[in-house]
């Protein structure tokens, strides 16, 4: 979208929810941010930073269990790290770590991993989805 | 939004009961859940043909050659944002033969817990959300506006009201059953739960109270609510009990195992076509493209061998649907045809009301006899299968044992083949992939709505709902509100 508004010289901005799909706060948190408050800022793929301005592997409650290297060998295995299952928490920034999904009842990462639907070249850039990059 | 005006509908042919063939198109046929366009001649206040034209092409089994086969399970459940929970459901089951591995006892009780809740879901949504505009008549704003200018409601002013409440409690209770299936699932779309081997988190004590307080919620409105208010509109259009037949075949793959072996499930697996019943046997699954705008050297293929070609320049095609067959025949998928093929026991609400309202004495479901291929049929068999899951959803709660393992690991296999069949909320789902060199060499989807949304086969048959519409009553052709009744009643 952005690429045909630069084309065609259309000056209306473009705000980016990334994600598959999209969590119904960031959805209703932009609009509501644009009413009440103008745009909100944006990151260089044109996301508000509000919901995609931190990593959430550098927030994960189980960043611990990388650091000293504890690895999850299957999904069910939780005290541990889930990077080499194929998390892409890495590589993705967005609030699910501490927003959680459906009324925050669970999230991926809590309950297998993250595949970074909210990452520009999604689905490709994150496949295969259930190995470590 | 409701009530969409026919497109092409000649200035000429308002009138009731005109002898002359009047052919307009349906398009878009609004509140379902893809898309669709439906043509249909009327004579005589009737529907006397029917085209059912899906124009969009998909293509993700393009998408997913040549990918790690694991992958499957999370893209194909992009195929629905309704039933994703169906999709990889149907994937993992397909993963599972391919690499050699059954989920184990907890895992399977999970699977079943989370698409159960998801069943629970898409059904509240079809009845309230998609179909019931259709009989309920809400207040003159939006969503209940635009509606046809004949739109035949005829609910009391209390029944109506009772109805635009539920309506509403409806979308709080929806959101509950997402939550329901994110408690296990990870989250509601597109789970992260569902993969391969079984089930990504063992259930936490914790986890099993908040699906249970939750499902009770759920399951109330279920049996109070959603079950009454169906028969309350079957009673008020009792015409609609006879209208829509179609082919009266049907299809179910079987859902939801009771045993390890998944040798056992709530729905049956099997076929019922010309008044028999017979065993289901998927090598006579055939899929035709004639009228589908797919490369014609590809038809009558089973999916083991299909072949997504597309061809849109193909004469005569009006289709992006295929139109897969039974033994040749067009089959029906989807509630009614679950209920039908199972057989079970109707539901306390359901019995008193057949008997109270209809004089029918009815213990099971085959014993509403042709009335169960109708419009309001299809609403009943949909309503009475809420209704059962929901009771056998609370003993499957009770199987689950939190801290027991709900995975079973495995490798990718260099060469393998796997057939994935369950059921969608809206019919019969299959999965197949064929996996060569550790990666995707081929996989189909046939789908719930291919089933029934399809256009006539190479044998000139019409598809299922094509069928169905013949003889449904028209009597104002810019008013056809019964072509949107039927077409819904299918929940494609």
């Amino acid at each position: 979208v952005s690429q045909v508004y630069e084309q065609e010289n259309i000056q209306t901005p473009v705000i980016n929810v990334a994600g598959c799909p999209p969590h119904p706060d960031w959805m209703v948190g932009t609009l509501a941010h644009v009413l009440l408050y103008g745009l909100p800022e944006l990151d260089s793929d044109g996301r508000p930073k509000l919901f995609f301005g931190r990593n959430i592997h550098e927030n994960c409650p189980y960043r611990g269990y990388y650091e000293s290297w504890t690895m999850s060998e299957t999904f069910t295995q939780k005290e541990a790290c889930r990077y080499q299952l194929g998390c892409k928490g890495p590589f993705t920034n967005a609030d699910c770590w501490k927003r959680r999904w459906n009324n925050g009842v669970n999230w991926c990462v809590e309950n297998s991993i993250c595949i970074g639907c909210v990452q520009s070249g999604f689905p490709d850039a994150a496949s295969p989805f259930y190995l470590a990059m | 939004m409701a009530g969409c005006k026919p497109q092409a509908a000649p200035a000429a042919a308002g009138a009731a009961g005109t002898r002359e063939k009047v052919k307009f198109s349906v398009d878009p046929l609004t509140r379902i859940e893809g898309h669709l366009k439906m043509e249909v001649e009327v004579q005589d206040s009737k529907v006397v043909n029917a085209w059912s034209s899906g124009g969009m092409f998909r293509g993700f089994e393009k998408i997913l050659q040549g990918r790690d086969p694991r992958d499957a399970s999370q893209l194909t459940q992009r195929i629905c944002g309704v039933c994703p929970t169906a999709h990889a459901t149907a994937s993992v089951l397909a993963l599972d033969q391919a690499f050699g591995v059954k989920p184990p006892a907890n895992g399977r009780v999970a699977r079943n817990l989370i698409f159960g809740a998801n069943y629970l879901q898409s059904h509240l949504l079809h009845f309230y959300h998609l179909a019931a505009l259709d009989y309920v008549q809400g207040p003159d704003v939006a969503p209940f506006v635009p509606r046809y200018d004949n739109p035949d409601l005829r609910l009391t002013e209390e029944e109506n009201s009772i109805g635009v409440d539920q309506y509403l409690e409806a979308l709080e209770v929806r959101r509950i059953c997402h939550e329901m299936v994110a408690l296990f699932g990870g989250r509601m779309p597109h789970q992260q739960g569902l993969v391969v081997g079984g089930v990504t988190e063992i259930p936490s004590a914790d986890k099993i109270v908040g699906y249970l307080w939750r499902f009770k919620r759920v399951k109330e409105f279920v049996q109070d609510k959603y079950l009454p208010l169906v028969y309350t509109i079957g009673k008020a259009y009792a015409d609609l009990l006879r209208t829509g037949v179609g082919w009266k075949n049907c299809i179910g793959y079987g859902v939801f195992p009771l045993d390890d072996a998944q040798s056992k499930h709530l729905h049956k697996p099997g076929v019922y076509i010309d008044g028999q019943d017979y065993e289901l046997d998927t090598e006579q699954i055939k899929e035709y493209v004639k009228y589908s705008w797919y490369k014609q050297e590809t038809t009558g293929l089973n999916f083991r061998k299909g072949r997504t070609e597309p061809d849109v320049d193909k004469s005569g095609a009006y289709s992006f649907i295929k139109a897969p067959r039974y033994r040749d025949k067009p089959v029906e998928a989807g509630p009614l045809a679950r209920m039908w093929i199972s057989n079970p026991e109707l539901s306390p609400v359901g019995k008193k009301k057949l008997k109270e309202e209809f004089g029918l004495n009815a213990k099971r479901f085959r014993d509403l006899g042709e009335l169960a291929f109708s419009i309001m049929g299809r609403h009943v068999a949909r309503a009475e299968e809420t209704y059962m899951l929901a009771e056998r959803m609370e003993n499957w709660l009770q199987e689950l044992e939190p801290g027991k393992e709900t995975y079973t690991q495995s490798q990718v296999p260099d060469n393998a083949e796997g057939l994935g069949l369950t059921e969608a909320p809206r019919g019969a789902l299959l999965h197949y992939i064929d996996i060569k060199d550790r990666v995707i060499n081929n996989y189909q989807v046939v789908s719930a709505t291919i089933w029934n949304a399809n256009p006539r086969d190479d044998m000139e048959q019409r598809g299922p709902i094509e069928q169905a519409l013949i003889n449904v009553p028209v009597g104002d052709v810019n008013s056809p509100v019964n072509v949107g009744r039927l077409v819904r009643a299918f929940d494609p």
